[in-house]
């Protein structure tokens, strides 16, 4: 049932871009965003540490005179890092005109998934990841966990911006 | 249907020009007190309510109409003979223009002017009245004087000029001159039509002031300036990663190297030119001054002289912004507490006037405004008592402070040393504030006070927020800027010692000073601990200076002093202190600027607090 980004982009100009989402892989998992917040995609480009941010804050990011905070995700789930490879790519967010970079560890597609096909959250135990789930998304035979951004860039960590 | 951009352009618009009226009304009191009505001037503002009117009608905004156009009809009658202008109707102009000034400013909101009716209502009948009185009277010839020329601004505000006594001045032999068409009026004229305005009655005549109205600016939108200048900067570092690039280093290349110092030459340019696009200049700030003094030399009953130089000083619109409540602390502070009344200055054998001089000047890399009164001067014993009130001061410590000091704690939270307190001033909220806003962009504020002959507060501000001249350095892989202003020196470790007093306390000696050693991660996260091991590789210390208190940081390189375009932090960012802005350095690579006053502030706080601790 998936369509390609191509098709789907062609569909867009006529269409609106609700329910599609943008797939993407950390540890083996797919995730969704809304594709509204998207801005774009970019490969993987060395981060700016900056001290004294909390630890899943990388770093910023120069992205055409525009300074852009990095978020790495695995660290936002409480996963170990990997080292970065060629599939590592930041996903440039707009989220209420506030820009946040995340680091994932490939983009799979860009997917319509309808609103039927959407369901609440079963739960998980990583506890870490559980609380920025919106929901459940159904496509196929696969799962894809729907990300709450809002809760995602705003909500803060144990030890978060002072 | 109004759209919604009309709207706000017109309500931009019409407070722009209300701004003007307002300085042209300011001028024409002083006129006035001087006897030299301008007529001009009276054009001028007739012109402007006849636009405000046109606008407005065109959008149906009647209450705005209506009061435009009485406050219009009467300045009919004032510009065919400017004797008959007296303080009341100056007065009740100044009423007129703050009514629809107010309308103005809520008219994107409300969409509607027609809440505002009531209390246009109460100011109609009052201009309508003049004007019908005027209008029975038979016309005088008038007279007129020469003209003083636009830098000497003096008001001298007195009680208010009956017409009786003003009249006798208008009895002049000479025949009023009906001053030909300048070449401004056909420039105004041709203005028109895009402006949507009703025509100008025949007898408008162009001035320096009316020129302003007519010069030709475009609104934009500073997002999309900031993008342009975003864009520029970028270009600069992409002309550099080009032109300097590591492929092409070892070819011997005559003719690009020509080429390219050339394509340098003009980004460089593009870059300058960008940065001017934010530039404006006092002159619109400083009218709001002007009329600030008059109304409180009103309300307080001082006679009070305004003195304004350097109008056409430019400094950043973004500066500009964070200014105007500081300089409207400092002249309330001026008048109210600072120049005596009439009758104390005249004990004191000064002239009951007081005076008040406002002056932008540049200095090097810096404006500076600088508001000064000839009044009683900061008082230091009182200013010491309340120090010590205040615990900011213990008994006997007066004696080693040098008078900046002392003067300096007037600039503490909550510090006011007057006895009474007024609606104008006096509950000690605001020169912190001050402070804190010039801090904001960069500046400084310092005070000067001399007892019986006045206090001058110096403002010194950065020549363009969007640009900072700083130190580039490098601590752990990161690249830091530090604001050359704050830096005193700079140590190379070769030749100076850290002395350590225990594993995570170190000085350096500095000229017989033995100034703290810090990291800037240090500073940053107190968890952070400078273990020996941490600062093997530092070769260099920066000496850095606040209000008399220094700190030694520690660095493992400099890469030189730089101009550096500030970039906000992201916001996503925002709540982590230490940092007053990030760049994109010429290497492309991110910057991130030092707010070294907040360090040295914080540092000094909290070790006082620390050896507090240990004392109890």
């Amino acid at each position: 049932m998936t369509t390609t980004f191509e098709e789907e982009q062609s569909e867009e100009s006529g269409d609106t871009m609700e329910n599609l989402y943008i797939i993407f892989f950390i540890d083996g998992r797919e995730y969704g965003i809304e594709i509204r917040y998207l801005i774009e995609i970019i490969a993987f480009q060395p981060v700016t540490f900056v001290p004294n941010l909390p630890n899943y804050v990388k770093g910023v990011i120069n992205l055409r005179g525009k300074i852009i905070p990095v978020i790495d995700v695995r660290l936002r789930f409480g996963l170990p890092t990997i080292d970065y490879t060629e599939f590592t790519c930041i996903l440039i967010m707009n989220f209420n005109n506030l820009n946040a970079g995340l680091i994932v560890d490939g983009v799979k597609e860009v997917l319509k998934i309808p609103r039927e096909s959407i369901e609440p959250s079963p739960g998980f135990e990583e506890a870490d990841m559980e609380r920025f789930v919106d929901s459940i998304g159904k496509s196929g035979d696969t799962l894809k966990i729907l990300i709450d951004l809002n809760k995602f860039i705003h909500e803060k960590d144990v030890k978060g911006i002072a | 249907m109004l759209g919604e951009n009309e709207l706000s352009d017109l309500v931009l618009d019409s407070q722009e020009i209300l701004d003007k009226a307002e300085g042209i009304l300011i001028q024409l009191e002083k006129d006035l007190a001087d006897k030299t009505v301008n007529p001009d001037k009276v054009n001028s503002l007739f012109r402007y309510f006849h636009t405000l009117k046109g606008n407005a009608g065109f959008f149906n905004f009647n209450v705005i109409v209506n009061l435009a156009h009485s406050a219009e009809s009467l300045l009919e009658i004032v510009r065919n003979d400017n004797a008959l202008l007296d303080q009341k109707m100056i007065q009740l102009f100044m009423e007129a223009r703050d009514t629809l000034y107010e309308i103005f400013s809520h008219l994107n909101e409300n969409k509607t002017d027609t809440m505002y009716k009531d209390k246009a209502d109460l100011l109609i009948p009052r201009l309508f009245y003049i004007k019908e009185s005027l209008k029975t009277e038979t016309q005088e010839p008038k007279k007129e004087e020469p003209r003083f020329g636009i830098f000497k601004k003096k008001i001298v505000l007195t009680d208010e000029v009956p017409v009786a006594e003003k009249q006798p001045e208008a009895v002049n032999t000479e025949l009023p001159k009906e001053t030909p068409p300048t070449p401004e009026k056909t420039n105004s004229e041709k203005s028109i039509p895009e402006k949507k305005l009703t025509p100008i009655p025949e007898t408008t005549n162009g001035n320096s002031s009316t020129q302003s109205t007519v010069k030709r600016d475009i609104r934009i939108e500073t997002d999309k300036l900031d993008y342009l200048l975003d864009m520029i900067g970028e270009l600069v570092i992409a002309e550099s990663l080009v032109t300097q690039n590591p492929d092409i280093k070892e070819l011997d290349l005559p003719n690009f190297s020509i080429q390219s110092s050339y394509l340098r030459k003009v980004v460089r340019n593009l870059q300058e030119v960008s940065l001017q696009l934010r530039m404006i200049t006092l002159e619109g700030l400083f009218n709001k001054m002007e009329r600030l003094v008059r109304d409180l030399a009103q309300k307080t009953g001082k006679k009070v002289g305004l003195q304004v130089t350097g109008k056409e000083t430019e400094i950043d619109k973004n500066a500009l912004e964070i200014l105007t409540d500081p300089l409207v602390h400092i002249i309330r502070n001026c008048i109210d507490h600072g120049l005596e009344t009439g009758a104390e200055r005249l004990a004191k054998n000064k002239p009951e006037t007081g005076h008040i001089k406002i002056e932008a000047t540049h200095s090097g890399n810096e404006v500076w405004i600088i508001i000064s009164d000839d009044g009683a001067g900061l008082d230091r014993d009182r200013i010491l008592t309340k120090a010590k009130s205040r615990g900011l001061l213990k008994e006997g410590e007066e004696e080693s402070l040098k008078d900046e000091k002392i003067w300096d704690f007037i600039f503490q939270p909550g510090f006011s040393t007057s006895e009474k307190v007024t609606d104008i001033s006096g509950r000690g909220v605001g020169l912190d504030i001050v402070r804190r806003n010039i801090a904001k962009i960069n500046g400084d504020v310092e005070v000067k006070t001399q007892k019986d002959k006045g206090v001058s507060f110096i403002l010194k501000l950065p020549l363009t927020i969007a640009i900072i001249e700083g130190m580039v350095v490098t601590f752990n892989g990161v690249f830091y800027i530090i604001p050359t202003i704050d830096v005193k020196e700079t140590l190379n470790l070769a030749e100076s010692k850290i002395d350590y007093i225990d594993q995570d306390k170190k000085v350096i000696r500095f000229r017989d000073q033995l100034i703290p050693v810090v990291s800037v991660e240090r500073l940053l996260n107190h968890d952070v601990s400078d273990k020996n091991s941490n600062l093997e590789n530092c070769l260099y210390v920066i000496i850095v200076e606040y209000k008399n208190n220094s700190l030694a940081l520690v660095f493992d390189g400099i890469i030189g002093n730089q101009s550096v375009v500030i970039k906000p932090i992201p916001d996503y960012l925002k709540g982590t202190k230490g940092f007053s802005g990030c760049t994109i350095l010429g290497s492309g690579n991110i910057g991130m600027i030092l707010d070294i006053r907040f360090f040295i502030n914080n540092y000094y706080k909290d070790n006082k607090e620390s050896e507090v601790a240990h004392g109890q």
